[in-house]
């Protein structure tokens, strides 16, 4: 009887070392790895990667579609990572520099998922709502080109939302045909 | 005829179901963001993700087998003592095995509680066990405010895990009537 408890209590004692042991064997080069293994060592890097990826992103060009009153905002963006990233969204509230006023709300088209180490370009599309439209031809009607602000800019890189709260300033923004 | 403790045999064979459903669906289950980090946990195995990178601790791995062993030793011993519970060493067996599922349950929800407590304390995030949660991480220096979504689930081989327990529970009380 004593003779099974005991054979018990060996099988728990090694089944518990054993593999432990065994793990410790395997990374006796760098113990360290046991608990934390180079994945999460590198984790600091990667985030530190991450952040100099969101400081890349840089507004390259601007077109407006007078027909559709539509304002496209082209932004570039490197992938400083070495793995592929999904951005769901970039989005902002566009409100006249001089007087404050709501145009519109910008957002981007489509998810991106930006490779690694390459430019990627990104579409923010903004539709002027009709009073909009009626602010700049009551407001700005000897003016080609008006400035916006970009409030409450805010990039969606794979779910985690990162919000700005700084004013972006976009001069001379030609919304060309306003008058129709 | 022939005495058998059916809670053991159930009990013993969900048992080693269990390690083998474990090894496919996690018991508690923490997104952040989209997949930016996923994490998959069981007493039985565990993985991690960043950002799509796959990667295991090797000293929880090491526990992870032993967890799958011990309650593998702990099923087949259950369903050995089940069909022979009247043998002189058959007590021996049945309290070797009939704790092991609850102490699987156990320690990992000491786990789960630990983790909580101490993302509680160290970093001021509140998780759920079970649920999903927004947490706004202020950054004054950048002027920006960061979102990062926590989802946390509990599955259902946790609750299948609760049954095991509570079978291998009832062999040992189910002993004491088929004895006397």
């Amino acid at each position: 009887m004593e003779k099974i408890s005991v054979i018990l209590a060996v099988i728990n004692l090694l089944i518990i070392i054993g593999p432990i042991a065994n793990m410790v064997l395997i990374h006796v080069d760098n113990p360290v790895e046991v608990i934390i293994p180079l994945e999460l060592q590198r984790l600091n890097e990667t985030m530190g990667s991450l952040g100099e990826t969101l400081q890349t992103i840089e507004l390259i060009n601007i077109s407006y579609f007078s027909e559709t009153h539509t304002l496209n905002l082209f932004f570039s963006i490197i992938n400083k990572l070495n793995i592929d990233l999904k951005v769901n969204n970039i989005e902002a509230d566009v409100v006249c520099f001089e007087h404050g006023y709501p145009l519109g709300h910008a957002y981007l088209s489509s998810p991106v998922i930006l490779e690694p180490n390459v430019r990627s370009y990104l579409v923010v599309t903004f539709q002027l709502t009709e009073n909009a439209e009626q602010h700049i031809r009551e407001q700005h009607a000897e003016k080609d080109k008006i400035d916006i602000n970009l409030l409450n800019f805010t990039v969606d890189i794979e779910g985690i939302v990162i919000q700005s709260n700084q004013t972006i300033t976009l001069r001379g923004i030609p919304f060309a045909s306003r008058g129709g | 005829m022939r005495a058998i403790n059916w809670f053991g045999i159930v009990g013993g064979i969900v048992a080693v179901i269990l390690i083998a459903l474990s090894l496919h669906t996690p018991w508690w289950q923490l997104i952040i963001g989209d997949v930016f980090l996923k994490v998959n946990v069981s007493p039985f195995s565990h993985n991690l993700s960043f950002l799509g990178i796959a990667f295991m601790i090797p000293l929880i791995l090491a526990l992870n087998l032993s967890s799958s062993l011990i309650l593998l030793i702990g099923g087949i011993i259950l369903i050995t003592y089940s069909l022979n519970p009247s043998k002189a060493y058959s007590k021996r067996l049945l309290c070797f095995a009939y704790k092991k599922p609850l102490y699987a349950v156990i320690s990992f929800l000491i786990g789960i509680i630990a983790l909580h407590i101490i993302l509680s304390l160290v970093f001021n995030i509140n998780i759920p066990i079970n649920g999903t949660v927004l947490v706004n991480i202020s950054d004054p220096t950048r002027g920006a405010i960061v979102r990062v979504p926590i989802t946390t689930s509990l599955n259902w081989p946790f609750w299948l895990a609760v049954i095991t327990a509570a079978l291998c529970v009832a062999a040992r009380i189910y002993h004491k009537k088929l004895i006397a």
